[in-house]
């Protein structure tokens, strides 16, 4: 044959075999969330079946269909379709389910993922991770949560104007990511740390008792497994360890009067010191905050300079009890060195640090870390 | 060319001489042929040719009851009362009045074209394929008894179209004058742009039947030569028997006819002609057709508009900006459609990918025969608007479009969001500046959906730098297609996408090789420019 009639058919095979990738919008189920538990039956874990998967993703047919002829979704009914299966690995659950399905599931736009409670302290997180990191599709923004409680259950509660309960979370997370009430993380980050000794905070959901959600939680993790909690206000105190928590709201006593005192942090500036006295590192956490008075409750009166230096002496304290309390419950109750304390030692006294190596488990409880904040008030308001 | 050699046939030569001969020559017979001394056999002569043409008028007369002689011409192509009050008078009945006499027939040519006509535009001719030509473009030929000369005189005059405002190049600032059909008033219309003794306008009669006088318009110290000799050596190549317009120009002079991108910037406003011609650019005039064709074009200057240069700077960059963007869209957006809906749908933000995924509940289609069948209607719509007449055209297309658009979509025929980038697409596609080159991406997009429905982004991608290295080496006259980027000449990016302060333009383009490159006064720009920073 001639060569030009080859170059011919040799093109066609390229093109015409094309479209191996190729599948439609509306043949796909986007995930948008994934929670994962320990099975329900097998509650100890040790049976064939180690994850129970539950997916939630959108019923577009509801949420669009004809557009406008349906007027969007109707009633109460949620958009939200949720899959649940277990089995012996998230992937081998996945596969099961798209037996079940006529669509192709697809983690592209998976927005969030929640590991249930009972899952985090049994297994070492590392495994649970390990599908999310490996997966080609799954996004690196990916949300990662742990929730209080069986981690399904967070699918089911009222999001009111969301579509979709992964689409609440994400949208809430971006809206109050600089609050910092929520300590939340993305799949990058999540991996590091785990990767980077396994001992970190991550951010806590839970359901309230009104079905709603509250995410101002977190999650204590050591070794890459979950072992305590700290609520909402012991978090802002853990934040500002972790040198952030601007726009955090504290609420103080007045202490000139006995009223209260809100003000929103402004700026945070944390350093930790190492000093080494006879062979033990002490530590020396001093903060430096900017605020501003957002309320003043109680006798109203000017504000004096005497009075700013007042208030600026009364948050010191009032933060330096909550940070102590914290560092506190981190050492003591739970061992766990979320603040990285001992990686501060590596990288500064190396020498000290390679002969405590061995010991820095044991030790962490016993090292003395003082604390001293020093607020400023910035701005006292506008005042007439 | 290549894919069409594939299929053989190329290599036979088939027997062009044979075929010629069978061509009509039309006047070019009479090549040679002189007149005869006697009236009566040029009349007779005549008369064979003109036989059966029923608007061919011979109306013999004697000049001063004495001389014998005879006027022809073609009716309707001549101002019949200027021959009747400055010919026909005067030869009649003026020339005896004064008492002249006239016996020699020798003389009587020369007398009545020195001292009895008195029209201005007037020559002698003896060669019978002159005389037939001058009558058949409209002027009138007298013959004499006993002379083989006969007078040949411009006496054209038929109807046509006044000037008008342009239709398919408005501009708000701009002169409302455009090219008529008529190419006299055409060329007096750039020439009243340029009063300048060197703007060279050189004639040429293209077409064995037709004859169409064609015109081809220079600066001749500005253009660079060897383009004005490469236009002269392609309209001497070119042999056919009837030239249908400037549009049928353009095809028989473009360097590469494989290529989806016109070659010539055409255009119907005298005053983009005159900025061209003051650019180093050549003009080709052709009688009949309203669009006068530029050469060498490039696709920076098909993405001008007028408007550009009458608006101020900052405005017009914005706007040149919009159009760019505009441009990118008609051609690409489609087939980012397809391209991200069907094979990466973790591109589109989520909020959007249900959106879309919604819309596309129930649509029996992929994406891409969902995305032809509405681009296909869109074409079919436009096609129909240009067809029906004046304002029943615009409502067919308004109306087409947005009943059609929500139809198909309550019918589950197409996605809402596929309405969107079908009607975004032809909007953006009516931003482009210049209908030809507009067209052109009309085709790029179609194939570029079908690379991206085969092989994705990647597809796209490769179907885009398929067509970005066609416009590399693509050239028009010699001048690259893509230039002043391509190759890179930074002095002249000055009016690309921005289009920059007209003082700061004192230099012409550079990759026009021009014999002539300042525009301005360098002197004079830099006073004007200190003063302004001076502030007095």
């Amino acid at each position: 044959m001639k060569p030009r009639i080859w170059a011919v058919l040799l093109s066609c095979s390229v093109i015409l075999t094309g479209c191996w990738d190729k599948l439609e919008l509306d043949k796909r189920t986007f995930v948008l969330g994934a929670a994962v538990d320990v099975p329900e039956k097998d509650a100890a874990g040790t049976g064939p079946e180690i994850y129970m998967l539950t997916m939630e993703s959108p019923k577009t047919k509801e949420i669009g269909g004809r557009s406008g002829a349906s007027g969007g979704r109707s009633g109460e009914a949620k958009a939200a379709l949720l899959q649940t299966g277990t089995g012996k690995s998230f992937f081998d659950i996945i596969r099961r389910k798209a037996a079940e399905s006529d669509r192709t599931l697809f983690f592209g736009h998976q927005q969030v993922l929640i590991i249930g409670e009972k899952l985090a302290m049994q297994r070492n997180l590392n495994e649970v991770m390990d599908f999310w990191e490996r997966s080609h599709e799954v996004d690196r923004s990916l949300k990662v949560f742990l929730a209080r409680g069986s981690a399904r259950d967070i699918f089911n509660a009222d999001t009111r104007n969301s579509e979709t309960v992964s689409i609440f979370i994400m949208n809430h997370s971006e809206q109050y990511g600089e609050s910092s009430r929520l300590k939340d993380m993305d799949l990058v980050a999540f991996s590091g740390k785990l990767a980077g000794g396994g001992n970190f905070l991550a951010g806590g959901i839970s359901l309230t008792s009104g079905k709603g959600l509250n995410l101002s939680e977190s999650a204590i993790i050591k070794n890459g497994r979950l072992v305590g909690w700290l609520d909402g206000e012991e978090a802002n105190a853990a934040q500002i360890i972790m040198n952030e928590g601007r726009g955090n709201e504290l609420s103080i006593p007045n202490p000139e009067d006995g009223g209260v005192v809100s003000v929103e942090v402004a700026g945070v500036n944390t350093d930790i010191d190492i000093k080494m006295q006879e062979g033990m590192p002490h530590f020396a956490v001093s903060v430096r905050m900017q605020c501003n008075i957002a309320e003043i409750n109680g006798d109203i009166s000017e504000i004096d300079e005497k009075g700013i230096v007042a208030i600026n002496r009364a948050i010191s304290k009032n933060v330096e009890g909550k940070l102590a309390a914290v560092l506190k419950k981190l050492q003591k109750q739970y061992n766990a060195d979320v603040f990285g304390f001992g990686e501060k030692l590596r990288k500064y006294r190396n020498k000290e640090w390679k002969k405590l190596e061995g010991s820095w488990d044991g030790l962490y409880t016993e090292v003395p870390i003082s604390v001293r904040v020093d607020a400023r008030i910035r701005r006292a308001g506008r005042t007439f | 060319m290549g894919v069409f050699n594939l299929f053989g046939k190329s290599g036979k030569a088939a027997p062009v001489k044979e075929k010629n001969r069978h061509i009509s020559t039309a006047t070019e017979d009479y090549h040679g042929v002189a007149l005869d001394k006697s009236l009566e056999k040029n009349i007779d002569k005549l008369g064979g040719i003109f036989r059966d043409c029923e608007d061919y008028v011979m109306r013999p007369f004697k000049v001063g009851e004495q001389v014998k002689a005879c006027l022809i011409f073609i009716d309707g192509m001549i101002k019949i009362d200027a021959v009747d009050s400055f010919i026909i008078k005067p030869l009649l009945l003026e020339s005896r009045m004064a008492g002249i006499q006239i016996n020699d027939n020798k003389n009587v040519l020369k007398f009545a074209k020195d001292s009895i006509i008195t029209t201005t535009n007037i020559k002698e001719s003896g060669e019978l394929e002159e005389v037939l030509f001058a009558v058949l473009a409209g002027d009138i030929v007298i013959l004499f008894e006993g002379s083989e000369l006969s007078l040949i005189i411009d006496v054209k005059g038929w109807e046509h179209r006044q000037v008008e405002q342009p239709t398919s190049e408005a501009a708000v600032r701009g002169p409302k004058d455009s090219f008529t059909e008529n190419i006299r008033i055409n060329t007096a219309l750039i020439r009243r742009r340029i009063r300048d003794t060197s703007l060279k306008a050189k004639s040429y009669h293209i077409g064995r039947r037709s004859k169409t006088h064609i015109v081809v318009m220079y600066v001749e110290n500005i253009v660079e030569r060897a383009l004005v000799d490469e236009v002269y050596k392609r309209l001497d190549g070119i042999d056919v028997d009837n030239v249908v317009g400037s549009g049928f120009m353009e095809q028989l002079l473009e360097d590469c006819w494989f290529s989806p991108f016109p070659q010539f910037q055409s255009t119907e406003r005298p005053d983009r002609a005159a900025a061209a011609l003051l650019e180093g650019k050549v003009c080709i005039i052709t009688d009949n057709t309203p669009y006068i064709s530029m050469l060498p074009a490039t696709m920076n200057d098909l993405l001008t508009a007028p408007d550009d240069y009458y608006e101020r700077w900052m405005i017009s960059s914005l706007i040149r900006i919009v159009r760019l963007i505009g441009a990118v869209v008609a051609t690409v957006l489609p087939a980012l459609y397809i391209a991200m809906a069907t094979y990466h749908p973790e591109m589109i933000p989520t909020a959007l990918a249900i959106s879309i995924a919604a819309g596309r509940e129930g649509i029996p289609f992929p994406a891409f025969v969902e995305a032809v069948l509405m681009e296909g209607a869109f074409e079919l719509m436009r096609e129909a608007g240009i067809r029906l007449p004046g304002s029943l055209g615009q409502t067919v297309g308004v109306v087409g479009a947005v009943v059609i658009g929500q139809a198909a979509v309550a019918a589950g025929v197409a996605s809402p969001a596929m309405v969107v980038v079908v009607s975004l697409t032809g909007i953006a596609n009516f931003a482009v500046p210049s209908f030809d080159v507009a067209l052109s991406y009309r085709l790029l997009r179609f194939g570029l959906m079908a690379f991206s429905a085969v092989l994705g982004l990647y597809g796209l991608i490769l179907g885009l730098l398929l067509v970005l290295s066609h416009l590399c080496i693509l050239k028009s006259f010699g001048i690259p297609y893509m230039a002043p980027w391509i190759p890179l000449k930074p002095g002249d990016l000055k009016d690309t996408i921005i289009r920059a302060p007209w003082l700061s333009m004192h230099l012409r383009p550079s990759f026009m090789h021009l014999q002539d490159n300042k525009r301005f006064n360098l002197d004079k720009t830099e006073e004007i420019l200190s003063r302004r920073k001076s502030g007095k």
